[in-house]
């Protein structure tokens, strides 16, 4: 064993370890002391330690800088020191039978028990489930244990976890569009669910670079809805067009503002007209809806109302190909239910909606998931919903707080009562603080990633599955491409390395590369 | 409180040190004739490590657990630490020794009797321990401190027994040191009674056989000048005077005429960053090692920044053997827990304790 420490005093959530002189541990290192229970620990938090009283270094240190004095330390190292604070994440207990079990720690290691960093055999049973997402590496410190690849929820069932919503929460720049890219390539190949992917930067399929078309059974588990599909081949690859019967006036719901009596005048245009409700809008006068609708609403309210939609559907274009909302009975007419109906089958259907406005784009995806969420409900009360062959549905979000903070949105019901109907969120945010506290203590697990941001990283602590209180520094400190994981499907706040989409042995050309590779070595 | 009462005892203390330095001071029953004051016998001290020798601290501590007039129970620590060159050493002897020191009176033929019983806390430890002792409170004389032992509490006891663990450990690990290695105890060569004399002697007959410098330092000393100055102080006014420069020695103090038993005085000052100045010793026939090189490598181990001016390895061992207040309660409980008959030991404890009780307040 390989000694970096020695608990010399401290309190359950903050154990004093004093270091071993070049023993590099940092902000997040993990450490182990040995026997049974065996206990894993997390270095919070650093200081110096030293035998001289803090007048008395303020004087030698004065002697020094003034050039009055030759004073040194002879052994430094014993008397001046680090001190870690760490905490105890984990209690392992081995049975008699050689196998274990974990458990979040409710007692101290021994007193002055010497530590040591952790190695692949003390974590060894975290790499136990086969199944489960691969988000990443364990992480101790600043350094990965390559061999400790992190699936989660571990042994428990993904639907359950993806039914119970997933938060990936960061500023720019750290990562989060690669985690996602590397969680989403675990699960291609997993047809117990269906994710649903709004992409605004139209960065997962790869269309440019690598993405998830590059995934080796991408073909079969993947659907791309683009509005333009220019110099794009393959089976999976869609015309994103809707048409304008398939949206309902529910759907506008945290989409557009509209006044009471343009709500009106909406409502009772569907009543009226129905699934061409929208083709009447825009095809009509004003008047003549207002005629048309026994004069229920002014006519005044249907202009308004005229306006405010087509402005959120793009429909301000002369060009109609300009939307993707089309009035043409002929066009887009199954696009949301074959969206649905894939991901029922277990794929991944990635939309671009990088060319759409905001407006536009939530429409589009509050479309689908009222779509989703109306066919598990049916699911739900004709018995179906349960049966192995209904897959979760997780819905990928950007800018998760656009949708979440507003109370009518389906995004909002959807993270209150999804869980009920096997669908979920993967909201991705720069800003959690801007979520409904109700919401987020309902997304069970969160992929924190840096943030300098003192408020954001407030909100996530008091958010978390497990008491972070103390991990602050270490969110603030993690690298692009670090993380920890939160969550109730966890026994401990996992730290994680998260790997490079591109160095995915998932990918084609990476296996083509192996496959070349080992060709050239045999040969 | 009267503002000219305190003026008066300010204007007495004042006075007391602003008397003319004089010249070394010893007393009658001392092997020591003084040497008067002499600029010459400033000598600067050079710097350098000994890469050769190695030296080889050792301090005691104790500490008395329970204290009633008949009976005494101490616990006494000794410990020793090693250096070569700048490197702390691993000691292929045990570095701390405890025993507990039972001290107890008894009366027999019209004598009094001190008992001193050593019990080593762990077996290993035996070795280093002394055997017990028994002291005939009559063959103190007068003017002997112990003379006045009849109306002081058996304390002092522990203290002695302490001082004989320490001579007989330095005896023992002499065994475990190297020629031309250099032992540094904390405190000086100036036996108190025949048991301390005795060890003092065999402990020069083993240094003379191995090769081995016997050395001390003391934090604290009572020499003074015939004006009642401190010496170290007056030495150091004399350094100022004269612009003598730390870090400096001083010798010859005395002369010393019994070097059997007895160091030669030297006081050693060895920096400027602090007004310390301490009585060093060395037995002059164990002088293997020039002084020169002895206060060379003292010089560089007393600018560490813990105590500048103080050896490191003398602090050190003094962290090693110290028996902290906070390790009496326990011992304590420990012990009493193990009697059977507590009630009169409890009330013989109560006959000395009443100040402790009483400063609670």
């Amino acid at each position: 064993m390989k000694v970096c420490g020695q608990i010399i005093y401290g309190t359950y959530g903050q154990i004093l370890v004093r270091t071993k002189k070049d023993s590099d541990i940092e902000i997040g290192t993990l450490l182990v002391v040995e026997g049974n229970p065996k206990y894993i620990l997390q270095v919070y938090d650093l200081e110096y330690g030293s035998q001289l009283e803090k007048g008395h270094l303020e004087l030698t240190s004065g002697l020094e800088l003034e050039n009055k004095g030759n004073l040194y330390f002879i052994e430094e190292d014993i008397q001046n020191y680090v001190i870690a604070k760490v905490k105890a994440i984990l209690e392992i207990f081995t049975n008699q039978d050689g196998t274990t079990q974990e458990r979040i720690p409710k007692s101290l290691p021994r007193f002055f028990t010497m530590v040591k960093k952790v190695d692949r055999e003390d974590v060894s049973f975290l790499n136990k489930a086969d199944s489960g997402v691969y988000v990443g590496n364990l992480r101790s410190g600043s350094s990965q244990l390559e061999d400790i690849k992190i699936r989660i929820p571990f042994d428990r069932d993904i639907a359950e976890m993806l039914s119970h919503h997933i938060l990936i929460a960061a500023t720019t720049g750290r990562g989060k569009s690669n985690l996602v890219k590397v969680m989403l390539s675990g699960l291609m190949n997993n047809p117990s669910c269906g994710i649903l992917i709004i992409d605004p930067h139209d960065e997962y399929y790869g269309r440019q670079s690598s993405g998830l078309k590059d995934i080796s059974n991408a073909h079969e588990a993947l659907q791309y809805y683009t509005q333009s599909t220019r110099g794009l081949t393959g089976k999976n690859v869609y015309t994103l067009a809707v048409n304008v019967r398939d949206i309902k006036p529910w759907d506008f719901s945290g989409v557009v503002f509209l006044s009471d009596a343009q709500m009106q005048a909406m409502y009772v245009l569907y009543g009226k007209k129905r699934e061409a409700w929208l083709e009447e809008l825009f095809n009509r006068e004003p008047e003549e809806l207002c005629d048309a609708c026994g004069n229920v609403s002014k006519a005044d309210s249907f202009a308004a109302l005229k306006r405010k939609l087509s402005f959120a559907m793009e429909r301000y274009y002369e060009d109609e190909a300009k939307t993707i909302f089309k009035i043409n009975k002929n066009i887009g007419v199954n696009t949301i239910s074959d969206i649905v109906h894939a991901l029922t089958e277990g794929k991944k259907v990635i939309i671009d909606s990088s060319t759409l406005s905001s407006e536009a784009e939530l429409l589009l995806a509050s479309a689908i998931a009222r779509e989703i969420f109306e066919e598990y409900k049916g699911r739900k009360k004709d018995g179906t919903l349960d049966k192995k062959e209904t897959p979760v549905i997780s819905i990928v979000l950007e800018e998760a707080p656009r949708v979440l903070k507003n109370d009518e949105s389906i995004f909002s019901t959807i993270a209150r009562e999804g869980r009920k109907f096997k669908i979920g969120l993967i909201g991705i945010t720069q800003l959690a603080s801007l979520i409904p506290r109700e919401i987020l203590a309902n997304i069970n697990t969160k992929i924190i990633l840096g943030n300098e941001m003192l408020v954001e990283r407030k909100t996530l602590i008091e958010c978390a599955s497990q008491d972070i209180s103390t991990e602050d520094k270490m969110i603030a400190g993690l690298e692009k491409g670090e993380a920890l994981i939160t969550s109730i499907f966890t026994k401990f706040a996992i730290p994680i390395t998260i790997p490079k989409f591109e160095s995915l042995p998932e990918l084609i050309n990476n296996k083509e590369q192996k496959k070349k590779f080992l060709f050239n070595f045999k040969s | 409180m009267d503002r000219h009462l305190i003026q008066r005892v300010a204007q007495v203390l004042g006075d007391s040190f602003e008397v003319d330095i004089g010249n070394p001071y010893f007393g009658g029953g001392e092997p020591y004739s003084p040497v008067a004051f002499d600029k010459n016998n400033f000598k600067s001290i050079e710097e350098g490590v000994m890469e050769k020798s190695r030296i080889f601290a050792v301090d005691g501590g104790n500490l008395e657990i329970i204290s009633t007039p008949s009976v005494s129970v101490s616990l006494i620590r000794v410990a020793a630490v090693g250096f070569h060159a700048k490197n702390r050493i691993k000691l292929n002897f045990p570095d701390r020794v405890e025993a507990f020191c039972v001290v107890r009176i008894s009366a027999k033929n019209g004598h009094k009797y001190a008992v001193l019983d050593y019990f080593p806390v762990q077996e290993s430890y035996a070795d280093f321990i002394p055997a017990n002792s028994t002291f005939d409170f009559n063959t103190f004389g007068e003017g002997n401190i112990y003379a006045e032992l009849n109306i002081r509490p058996l304390s002092i006891f522990s203290s002695m027994a302490r001082k004989y663990a320490e001579w007989f450990y330095l005896y023992k690990i002499l065994e475990h040191v190297g020629e031309g290695d250099f032992v540094i105890r904390d405190g000086v060569y100036q036996p108190a009674d025949n048991q301390e004399e005795d060890f003092v002697k065999k402990i020069l007959a083993k240094a003379k056989e191995h090769k081995i410098v016997l050395t001390g330092l003391a934090k604290t000393t009572t020499l003074v000048t015939e004006t009642g100055l401190p010496v170290t102080s007056a030495l150091q006014r004399l350094a100022d005077k004269w612009g003598v420069k730390a870090p400096w020695y001083y010798y010859p103090l005395a002369l010393n005429k019994d070097d059997e038993t007895h160091g030669d005085i030297y006081i050693v000052k060895f920096t400027d960053i602090a007004d310390y100045a301490f009585r060093f010793e060395i037995m002059r026939k164990t002088m293997y090692t020039s002084i020169e090189t002895i206060f060379s490598f003292l010089k560089y181990a007393a600018h560490d920044c813990i105590f500048p001016g103080y050896p490191y390895m003398l602090l050190q061992v003094d962290k090693l053997a110290r028996v902290e207040r906070a390790e009496s309660k326990p011992l304590y409980l420990r012990l009493i827990s193990e009697m059977k008959e507590k009630k009169d030991m409890e009330r013989a404890i109560k006959s000395l304790d009443a100040h402790d009780w009483i400063s609670r307040y």
